[in-house]
């Protein structure tokens, strides 16, 4: 084969994964929602609008997570997850982190998913979303934004007066948190290390090491954004970090924080989970397998 | 299949022996200069870096370059930067001189001291590569251990290992290495100072300038961008690095 068919060849692969609607092959070269920095103020803008969010809970509580559902044509997975939330008779909450949509145009379609029964219709009900890389490929952050308001955000969880969990969301839809991101970051931790939190959680769409090729391509954080982001978080006293992207379970613990990739709960998978969590003085978690029981 | 593998033998020597007389150069070396010469050279840059954590810092790069035998090279490199990072890397590579290029084989150790994150980073990697004139490629394997200084002894806190990471590199020059003068772009997941993970490429535009028998000067662009094989790539740091090298 000359060069010249080679040439050819590989410019007709890239045609095809070009035309493929789930690739947004432009974002490979230049990424075609707004960058960080533009994200970040949009989400602040919103979360200054919208205020803190404080949820009473009693001291035990539940929190299920699940991610990457990476919605189109089908809704299994999500759907099974939103109805096992929905259905558990115990106090609790739940976090999505990130990956909701796979491709373009299924926000409608994903959307009525997590309202279900229409109990969930604002940012004040329980169940709180980041965003990830695929909700933002074809220029779709300001659909995400328009649904979802804020992917960089805290709130927290009290027990009337008592202080419980802080929960920080930060966007890692791009594979850096940027510089403004960051700084608030930092400062946000330093306001509320001491503020007497049962515990500080953190979550994210994307994972910090990588400690296997599980998922093929995926890129994480930087090294630099890993070194300086695991450090924050130790000094912190930050005792999770939540995130997905990977789509393989990894759990390990850094710098005395735990760091844990949740399984994805894509209907492609072929061995999907979500996470439940028993908050309350100490904490366990479980995965729960989102196939059909024998 | 016996004479067949022994005549291939005799091909691959007569090629070996045939290579070792047309590539020998004035210098006693390979002649594809800037690769092949058997000389000991020392270097010093300096970089202005940009990166979207640590921002604006300027880093100070030593290397040298020792040919302790014919054919096996020893590189040692050390480098601070002002975000308060040092990093030092150790190279051993043997190399074989073909009558097309040359092959060469890689050990290299590099070893970071975070000292602003009280952490460390050590890479280990293995990698063969082939440069010809016009173009150089490397492929190879390295594992990663990431340690805080910090760790808690009494919890299940542990180091955090990345035990395979594929390396790869790929440069692409403007003239031929016997030239005094030569431009080069490169793709790669490594630099002199770090060995980012697989899926996070860095690119380079590297150019170097041999004033006399003893002295070269280099200039170098380098830029990492994130996000690239997860389709939503923005650009992360960037680093311009200037320098002499003086050749013994």
């Amino acid at each position: 084969m000359k060069t010249k068919d080679i040439l050819i060849c590989s410019l007709l692969g890239i045609a095809c994964l070009a035309c493929n609607p789930n690739y947004d092959m432009v974002g490979m070269f230049n990424g075609t929602s707004p960058e960080i920095a533009e994200r970040f103020q949009d989400s602040r803008r919103y979360s200054d609008s919208a205020g803190v969010v404080h949820l009473q809970m009693p001291k035990d509580y539940r929190l299920f997570v699940c991610t990457d559902s990476h919605i189109d044509t089908t809704h299994m997975g999500l759907e099974k997850f939103i109805h096992a939330y929905k259905a558990d008779t115990h106090p609790h909450m739940a976090l999505h982190l990130g990956d909701l949509i796979n491709a373009q145009a299924h926000f409608a379609h994903a959307d009525s998913i997590l309202r279900l029964d229409g109990v969930m219709a604002n940012r004040k009900d329980t169940m709180f979303l980041t965003c990830g890389n695929h909700d933002i490929y074809f220029n779709q952050w300001q659909v995400w934004h328009q649904y979802y308001g804020s992917s960089s955000y805290w709130f927290d969880t009290r027990n009337g007066s008592t202080l419980l969990e802080l929960f920080i969301c930060i966007d890692t839809a791009e594979g850096t948190l940027g510089t403004a991101q960051l700084k608030w970051l930092r400062a946000l931790l330093k306001e509320k290390k001491d503020a007497g939190y049962r515990r500080i959680i953190v979550f994210t769409h994307t994972h910090l090491f990588k400690q296997d090729n599980s998922q093929g391509h995926t890129s994480n954080l930087s090294l630099e954004e890993t070194y300086e982001l695991t450090h924050m978080l130790s000094e912190a006293g930050v005792e999770l970090y939540l995130c997905g992207h990977d789509h393989s379970r990894e759990v390990t613990a850094f710098g005395d924080v735990k760091y844990i990739v949740v399984d994805a709960c894509a209907d492609e998978e072929p061995d999907p989970y979500y996470m439940v969590m028993e908050m309350g003085e100490t904490i366990s978690y479980e995965f729960i397998s989102l196939l059909p029981r024998p | 299949m016996k004479n067949r593998f022994i005549l291939l033998l005799l091909l691959l020597t007569t090629g070996v022996a045939l290579s070792a007389k047309d590539y020998t150069s004035r210098d006693g070396g390979h002649l594809l200069r800037g690769f092949g010469y058997e000389r000991y050279s020392l270097s010093l840059m300096a970089e202005y870096g940009y990166n979207r954590t640590w921002e604006h810092m300027g880093n100070v790069d030593i290397y040298a370059h020792m040919p302790v035998v014919k054919n096996v090279q020893i590189d040692a490199r050390m480098q601070y930067q002002s975000a308060n990072v040092f990093t030092g890397a150790l190279v051993l590579r043997p190399t074989f001189d073909l009558p097309v290029g040359q092959l060469f084989a890689e050990t290299e150790l590099m070893y970071k001291a975070v000292l602003r994150n009280r952490m460390s980073d050590m890479c280990a990697a293995l990698s063969v590569g082939w440069r010809f004139d016009y173009v150089s490629v490397q492929i190879g394997g390295f594992a990663r251990v990431m340690d805080s200084w910090d760790r808690d002894w009494h919890s299940e806190d542990k180091y955090e290992a990345e035990p395979f990471n594929l390396l790869y590199g790929l440069e692409v020059f403007a003239r031929p290495q016997t030239n005094n003068w030569n431009v080069s772009l490169a793709l790669s997941n490594r630099d002199d100072w770090q060995m980012e993970r697989m899926w996070q490429p860095l690119f380079m535009l590297n150019s170097r300038y041999d004033i006399n028998e003893h002295w070269r000067i280099h200039l170098e662009v380098e830029t990492k961008i994130t996000g690239m094989f997860h389709l939503n790539a923005t650009f992360y740091a960037a680093c311009l690095r200037a320098g002499f090298s003086y050749r013994f």
